[in-house]
């Protein structure tokens, strides 16, 4: 089975911290995003994968729908 | 401006009614005649409480499957305790010892529901009339498409949730020379050794469906032996993965009119445990909490009849929560 492993270098902080405020808006505590957010940091650290494109899934509340 | 009950609508439908409020054992409705949908829908607890669960409450039930709780509850958070095992043998117990003692601490997690609904305006200019009396029936079906709507945006808040709480071990290449499947059965893995046991879900986006039977369907791929996985049903690819469903999420979202409809989940695929249990320090990753609204089941419907027009407001209250995020895995497919 064919794996990308990458050697993209680990994002940077900023990248992190925008993980943190996603997570917190789409709808976790911030405990809990803070330890989510530590957990993908230490999984991207150990195998230097790059991520994918993230898809838009989130409902638009400024569409009022 | 008041609220209409029952006893209003039915009579619209000539029904009979021997009492405003219902008693179990008691006759309320008798009027065999009149016994079609438009009056068997209207059940004493509400609009919607008659009403066969439509596709868009089975589709989320499938994904999040709802526990009932008070709209302030409290849950246990839970942690590596639930799998603790005496590898050493300190459970087994010396002549004129005591048994080792134990104890199980977690952490106890205050939260509220969410008050959720929406307001339609029906102009009865729109209704069918016949001899000018408005066909009976109608709060029905608006009640239902407002319900079906409040179901989607659940289900996509819901998937916004387990995304939010997953981790991921970055893009996976499904082509004609990789294996979708294996890449599935590895994510499936690894939440089990985080989480402590299998998965109970494997979600797949549409868009990761199609990606994944396209590599199997590739040319190089005649006559080869994971062919058939293109054409796998999502009960078989749960056996061949082992966990307890796979669900293929298929739906479509349309955050405005006259835009373009977008996949709810689209080119990703999760697998977490999520489990119906009424016990509030289940292990599962992620739980759909709801509390009853007036009427005492899930949903609730309002109506405020004008002269001209009538306000319909349908709501419920629920929460997503995640009392265990370990273990919550997404791929990428790419």
């Amino acid at each position: 089975m064919a794996k990308t492993k990458k050697t993209t270098p680990a994002p940077p902080d900023s990248y992190y911290e925008d993980l943190l405020k996603y997570k917190v808006s789409a709808g976790l505590s911030l405990e809990e995003a803070t330890e989510v957010t530590a957990r993908q940091r230490a999984e991207d650290m150990a195998n230097g994968f790059s991520l994918g494109d993230e898809t838009d899934i989130e409902p638009d509340p400024a569409a009022g729908q | 401006m008041k609220d209409t009950h029952l006893n209003l609508f039915l009579a619209l439908t000539g029904a009979t009614i021997m009492s405003e409020t219902p008693v179990l054992g008691h006759i309320t409705v008798s009027n065999a005649t009149q016994n079609y949908a438009g009056s068997l829908a209207q059940d004493v607890q509400g609009y919607l409480a008659g009403l066969p669960a439509g596709d868009e409450q089975k589709a989320l039930d499938a994904l999040f499957p709802g526990i009932q709780t008070n709209d302030f509850f409290q849950f246990a958070k839970a942690d590596d305790e639930a799998f603790l095992t005496e590898a050493d043998g300190s459970d087994i117990r010396l002549q004129g010892a005591s048994f080792k003692r134990v104890q199980y601490k977690g952490t106890t997690v205050t939260a509220a529901t969410q008050q959720k609904g929406l307001t339609m305006r029906v102009d009865h200019k729109t209704l069918p009339k016949i001899g000018g009396v408005i066909v009976p029936g109608w709060e029905n079906r608006f009640a239902a498409a407002l319900k079906n709507r409040l179901l989607r945006v659940d289900r996509a808040r819901g998937i916004l949730v387990l995304d939010a709480a997953s981790t991921t071990g970055g893009s996976k290449t499904w082509d004609g020379t990789t294996n979708p499947d294996g890449d599935l059965r590895a994510m499936v893995q690894l939440t089990r050794v985080a989480n402590g046991q299998m998965p109970t879900h494997c979600i797949l986006g549409n868009a990761a469906q199609q990606k994944r039977c396209d590599s199997y369907e590739a040319p190089a791929r005649v006559n080869h032996s994971m062919q058939n996985h293109a054409s796998y049903s999502m009960e078989e690819l749960a056996a061949y993965l082992n966990v307890g469903k796979v669900v293929l999420e298929a739906g479509i979202k349309q955050t405005l009119k006259g835009a373009t409809k977008t996949d709810v989940m689209g080119l990703l695929a999760y697998s977490y445990t999520s489990n119906d249990s009424p016990l509030m320090d289940d292990p599962s990753n992620i739980r759909r909490a709801w509390s009853p609204v007036k009427g005492g089941g899930e949903y609730a419907v309002a109506i405020q009849e004008m002269s001209v027009y009538t306000d319909i407001t349908v709501w419920h209250e629920s929460l997503f929560f995640t009392p265990y995020t370990a273990g919550i895995r997404k791929i990428v497919p790419a």
